[in-house]
């Protein structure tokens, strides 16, 4: 019975990763940003594309339009179909995994730099960074989640090793990084859009009345 | 009276219906959700769930708050102070009885 009701108290953290809106729009900043790296480097030199404020302003630009994005596709598909859930605040959880995040990248960024030279520098943060977003992918769409669905497992596979056939294939090219970032975000806007299909099939908008049933 | 039969004594009959048990564990881990969510969570119909919400109201666990979300109504649940620690209360005594 006690592992029933933690069940049920996991459940709407599961809920919040149920449509794949997150997933899609992870993809979506994934792609954009290395597509906005790639136009910055091959754009002639005094090019308003190397202008860094201007750079800035567009990832700021795509933040916001990514944060409306969320919240119009849960308002209009979601919270329709499957109810509406408001999370409890967690800054605090926030914050002390941002801290710690940090403290345990910053010495790792800082061996890396000092422990390899610059052409295997590349590779191996590629390497390094390619694992990190399996790993994060695994915890946050899979395990808690809890869809055990085979695409997903795929999709984990492609991001384990996707970059580094990438950078072992195209190696040369000038900007192999953010190619190696856009496969990644491919990963995350295939996965997002197969969930959000899926989703769309198994459920249906709610009847106007269905809400208002208490007296 | 032994110490386990104690803690299954205790036990809240209110929250202890598995329907009941169920829309309170839900609504433990959200700050609120609405009807169409814990009917879609907990697979009853609107008939049982909103008399297991009213049961819950009764009893001052669970708060319900009628708006509109655009012009469709829409019922907003969520546990009240008392409700939270009744349900945490009721974990810790269930546990401790069947693990005795």
């Amino acid at each position: 019975m006690t592992d029933l009701t933690a069940d049920y108290i996991k459940r709407p953290v599961r809920y919040n990763l149920i449509d794949g809106v997150d997933e899609m729009l992870i993809g979506f900043l994934f792609l954009a940003l290395p597509l906005l790296a790639h136009v910055a480097n091959v754009a002639p030199e005094g090019s308003v594309w190397q202008w860094r404020p201007l750079l800035l302003i567009i990832n700021g630009v795509l933040l916001v339009l990514i944060l409306v994005s969320r919240k119009l596709l849960k308002q209009l598909i979601t919270f329709r179909r499957t109810g509406y859930v408001k999370y409890r605040d967690s800054k605090i959880k926030g914050m002390i995994g941002a801290i710690v995040g940090l403290a345990v990248a910053t010495p790792v960024m800082v061996a890396i730099y000092r422990l390899w030279p610059p052409p295997q520098r590349e590779r191996h943060l590629i390497l390094i960074s390619s694992l990190l977003w399996a790993a994060f992918y695994t915890y946050f769409f899979i395990y808690k989640t809890e869809m055990y669905r085979t695409y997903r497992y795929v999709v984990v596979l492609l991001m384990a090793i996707g970059p580094l056939a990438v950078y072992s294939i195209f190696g040369n090219v000038r900007d192999i990084s953010t190619l190696s970032g856009a496969v990644m975000g491919a990963c995350f806007l295939i996965s997002g859009v197969i969930t959000f299909w899926s989703y769309l099939r198994r459920t249906h908008p709610a009847d106007a009345e269905i809400e208002d049933e208490t007296k | 009276m032994n110490e386990t039969t104690r803690h299954l004594a205790e036990i809240d009959r209110v929250i202890h219906e598995p329907g009941r048990l169920m829309i309170a564990a839900l609504l433990f881990g959200v700050e609120e959700a609405d009807f169409l969510y814990l009917q879609h969570e907990t697979g009853m119909n609107k008939g049982t769930l909103s008399s297991h919400l009213s049961r819950l109201e009764e009893a001052g666990y669970v708060e319900i708050t009628k708006t509109y979300r655009g012009k469709i109504p829409q019922t907003l649940l969520r546990l009240s102070k008392a409700g939270r620690q009744v349900f945490a209360e009721y974990r810790k005594k269930l546990k401790k009885g069947l693990q005795m």
